[in-house]
């Protein structure tokens, strides 16, 4: 995927055009580019991030439930727990995120937990890097504040995720099943 | 239009049209969206962000209209909840403010049929003997408007006589969304868009600033909204009397159109980032962080914004219906979000003449000390170099 004129001129202006050809390829950056793109403004960094999943990852949203990620393979899960007074804020939970992404080869995919970061944030997280939810969605009225039964909750995470740009995978399965299949996705996604 | 031509025009400093709002409002690549209004952010206020020490205050939730949306108000002054409070009781609750730092009371209230607009002038006046510096900030357009008929005045002599009893400026709710489509659904008896606008220019005539809003994410469409930032434009062109806009994400607890879903995330950031970019004569974007949540909020500080609002203290309109944040943030709490997100903290008072403007920590050190103490977490060890 090509990176867009706007992004292209904002990687050229910040010197990482190196880094973000690096990341483009998709086997994961070392401490010294991290370490650059540190340093670097919030959205240069979210954008390369964003290139990176959509060229390696496409545009599927794997959602997850927790057990079923504890099983899987080829997912990062991301601690991200945060709480005002001493945790992440919010938009240091999204670089990490998006520095996980670029850390990480492509083969794996970058999950992140509803439940720890909340649902604004986890959406906001797939255009920071992130391809998989993990929630235990049509069970849990904490997760979603709105509407009420499971087929309702489902319908509504699907369009959360489409306004972020992108379609969404629910693997329903027994969390072994689901996770294999995941694994399964995952492998999809970085061929 | 494509984005990029929108993009370059508006580099330009030619003004954005009704077309190109909607193709904005449209644009996929939400970060793209977010560079641009960024990039004008900056122009406009560097990287300063400000916030303010402020309370919030409700002196009677009893409101003749039955707007939709609404959790907060009760209709009728018997039912249960209702509640009109005492002068005794608000000027007790501004006199025994903790925070000597307070600089500003922001008070919006239902339509109360039953008071007289004497009761408000005093409430205004035992304001401002009890705590004289500081900044009354009260009364929506829809309140200016609704004294205005109820009393048989003009919305100039209602702002004058409230000027005169102590009111310095108003806020910015009761916009919802002007276009007439929306409003008579979600809000038919009250004030329409034009009154609304109405008492906003007879305010600025007095020469008092006054701020503005705008509902979102429930029935309304993008032509709605795009309609209602021109609206606007074209209000501050003719006065240049908004201080700040400050876009309102619907919430959809213990209201009627609670079947509705909310805005997401993405959404809060593309309105922000959308108004950032079509009002070109409004100073300052807030991003309201109990409308949108704390983390979207600082957020929206790289998607255009440039004010948090301020401590607040006690919120119960968003609260009435749903919102889960905290009721009030510290100034401590305030200055770290900013300070995290890359920018300068300035405290404000309520007409944007700065308090203190603290010192900027730079983002990889602030960033950098969290990404250090979460790098020893396991499942963090990738980020490691990140934080070397």
């Amino acid at each position: 995927m090509a990176m867009g004129r706007m992004l292209t001129g904002a990687i050229e202006r910040a010197s990482l055009t190196d880094v973000a050809e690096r990341a483009l390829a998709g086997k994961g950056l070392g401490a010294p580019d991290l370490a650059r793109l540190g340093r670097a403004d919030v959205l240069v960094v979210a954008g390369i991030a964003d290139a990176v999943r959509a060229k390696h990852r496409g545009h599927e949203v794997l959602v997850l439930t927790p057990q079923a990620a504890e099983l899987a393979t080829d997912i990062v899960v991301l601690d991200l727990d945060g709480d005002l007074a001493a945790g992440p804020t919010g938009q240091d939970v999204l670089v990490q995120i998006a520095l996980a992404r670029l850390a990480t080869p492509c083969k794996q995919g970058i999950a992140v937990s509803c439940e720890q970061i909340g649902l604004e944030l986890s959406q906001t997280a797939l255009v920071f890097g992130a391809d998989t939810l993990i929630g235990d969605f049509v069970s849990s009225k904490k997760t979603l504040p709105l509407l009420d039964g499971p087929q309702a909750r489902k319908t509504e995470l699907m369009g959360l995720i489409k306004r972020s740009g992108r379609t969404a995978r629910f693997l329903d399965e027994s969390p072994a099943e689901a996770a294999t299949h995941a694994s399964d996705w995952t492998k999809e996604q970085s061929s | 239009m494509t984005f990029s031509e929108i993009a370059d025009k508006h580099r330009a400093g030619e003004r954005l049209s009704y077309e190109d709002g909607l193709a904005l409002m449209l644009e996929p690549d939400v970060l793209k969206l977010g560079a641009l209004a960024n990039e004008t952010r900056e122009k406009l206020n560097g990287d300063r962000t400000y916030f303010n020490v402020n309370m919030r205050y409700e002196a009677t939730n009893v409101c003749e209209a039955s707007c939709s949306f609404c959790a907060f108000a009760k209709l009728e002054s018997h039912m249960p909840g209702a509640r009109t409070v005492t002068h005794e009781e608000a000027w007790r609750a501004l006199a025994e403010h903790p925070d000597p730092k307070l600089t500003e009371l922001h008070m919006v209230n239902g339509l109360h049929p039953g008071l007289p607009f004497e009761w408000y002038e005093e409430l205004l006046r035992g304001w401002k003997r009890v705590r004289p510096s500081v900044h009354l900030k009260c009364f929506t357009g829809v309140e200016i408007h609704y004294f205005a008929e109820k009393f048989g005045m003009t919305h100039k002599e209602v702002l004058t006589r409230l000027k005169a009893a102590g009111l310095s400026s108003m806020p910015g709710g009761g916009a919802e969304i002007f276009h007439p489509e929306v409003r008579t659904r979600i809000a038919p008896d009250k004030a329409t868009g034009e009154q609304y606008l109405a008492a906003h220019r007879a305010a600025h005539e007095i020469g008092m600033k006054t701020n503005v809003t705008m509902l979102y994410g429930h029935i309304e469409t993008f032509e709605h909204r795009v309609d209602h930032l021109l609206k606007i434009r074209e209000l501050q062109d003719e006065t240049h009397g908004f201080q700040c806009f400050i876009p309102l994400a619907f919430h959809n607890e213990n209201n009627s159109l609670h079947k509705l879903p909310e805005p997401t995330a993405i959404d809060d950031l593309r309105m922000i980032a959308v108004s950032r970019l079509m009002l070109d004569n409004v100073a300052h974007i807030k991003a309201y962080w109990v409308s949108m949540g704390i983390d979207t909020a600082q957020i929206a500080l790289r998607f255009g914004a440039d004010d948090l609002d301020g401590t607040i203290v006690s919120e119960t309109i968003y609260h009435s219906a749903g919102s889960t944040v905290p009721m009030g943030l510290t100034r401590d709490q305030l200055i770290r979000l900013i300070r995290e997100a890359g920018r300068t903290p300035v405290e404000r008072d309520t007409e944007y003449g700065i308090v203190e403007e603290l010192p900027r920590a730079a983002l990889p050190e602030a960033a950098m000390k969290v990404r250090e103490r979460n790098a020893e977490r396991k499942s963090l060890r990738v980020l490691a170099g990140a934080a070397s």
